[in-house]
């Protein structure tokens, strides 16, 4: 089960509103490379992980997923609570305005809404794992590319540690890849899946 | 507070993979004991953390105090 902190991992402090910045940034709350489906992978796969070390290690990056997801929707709140309808209708926030107002819902940058099939649960170790060390370079990147359209210092900053974290987790996703590698049958390497025919 | 926090979830994700590291062991103890300190003056002085922090002595402490997405901590 999970408790509430009342603390944000990182502190988000915005000053500026940004119509613009909060419709890019929308997409790492909603996206396909975004928060949401980042800990909704995470948290559906370890169920099928055999390594109780490695299903440990996706519960504790799911959650602190959690976390980045309060970061993001902290960060477009923070862009858009006080923006007046000129400002949005400049931003080209109108059509989410339509839809939304100013609330917090998940969809990428151009507006369409979020899908599980931005994820998987193969119930297959070195699939998911290869998808989860894929999905922490996607996010990466495009953290990277936000980075390019914005500049306010007080929204890079946080950008910047949520994309640190990206390369973190890709890391410890690379070395628990190595845990379950150093239990399989080295003479016969794709041919089970651990998950499902584990006494072979 | 939230530094040492962090640090903490830093190395947890750290211990994850290398279970036997007794360094990192080490310092994941060592900050504990620095979060339990700030978290204490941070429950006494501004509000309530967790929902278990609540004593009741003043009331329904929980909902006090800007959340964090609005400017709190």
């Amino acid at each position: 089960m999970w408790q509430y902190l009342k603390q944000l991992e990182y502190p988000v402090r915005i000053k500026k509103p940004d119509a613009r910045a909060a419709k890019v940034i929308l997409s790492q709350y909603g996206g396909p490379n975004g928060e949401i489906g980042a800990s909704l992978r995470y948290l559906s796969q370890k169920y099928a992980m055999p390594d109780p070390r490695v299903a440990g290690l996706l519960n504790d990056i799911g959650t602190e997923e959690l976390a980045h997801m309060e970061i993001v929707g902290t960060i477009v709140r923070q862009l858009t609570r006080n923006l007046t309808v000129e400002q949005l209708k400049e931003g080209g926030f109108d059509a989410y305005f339509t839809d939304h107002t100013i609330g917090i819902f998940p969809v990428n940058a151009s507006g369409m809404t979020f899908d599980a099939a931005y994820f998987q649960s193969l119930g297959d170790p070195l699939a998911d794992l290869s998808e989860d060390m894929g999905a922490e370079q996607k996010a990466r990147v495009t953290y990277d590319n936000i980075l390019k359209l914005i500049d306010d210092p007080d929204v890079c900053d946080p950008i910047r540690f949520l994309r640190e974290r990206e390369i973190v987790h890709f890391q410890r996703f690379g070395e628990a890849m190595g845990m379950v590698r150093d239990k399989l049958n080295e003479k016969n390497f794709y041919a089970f899946n651990p998950a499902f025919n584990p006494k072979k | 507070m939230a530094a040492v926090r962090f640090a903490l979830i830093d190395l947890g994700l750290y211990l994850d993979t290398h279970p036997d590291n007794r360094d990192a062991l080490r310092l994941f103890s060592e900050y504990r004991d620095r979060l339990a300190t700030l978290e204490r003056r941070h429950t006494s002085t501004v509000g309530p953390l967790t929902m278990g922090d609540v004593t009741g002595k003043n009331g329904w402490t929980w909902g006090e105090g800007p959340m964090p997405f609005e400017g709190g901590f």
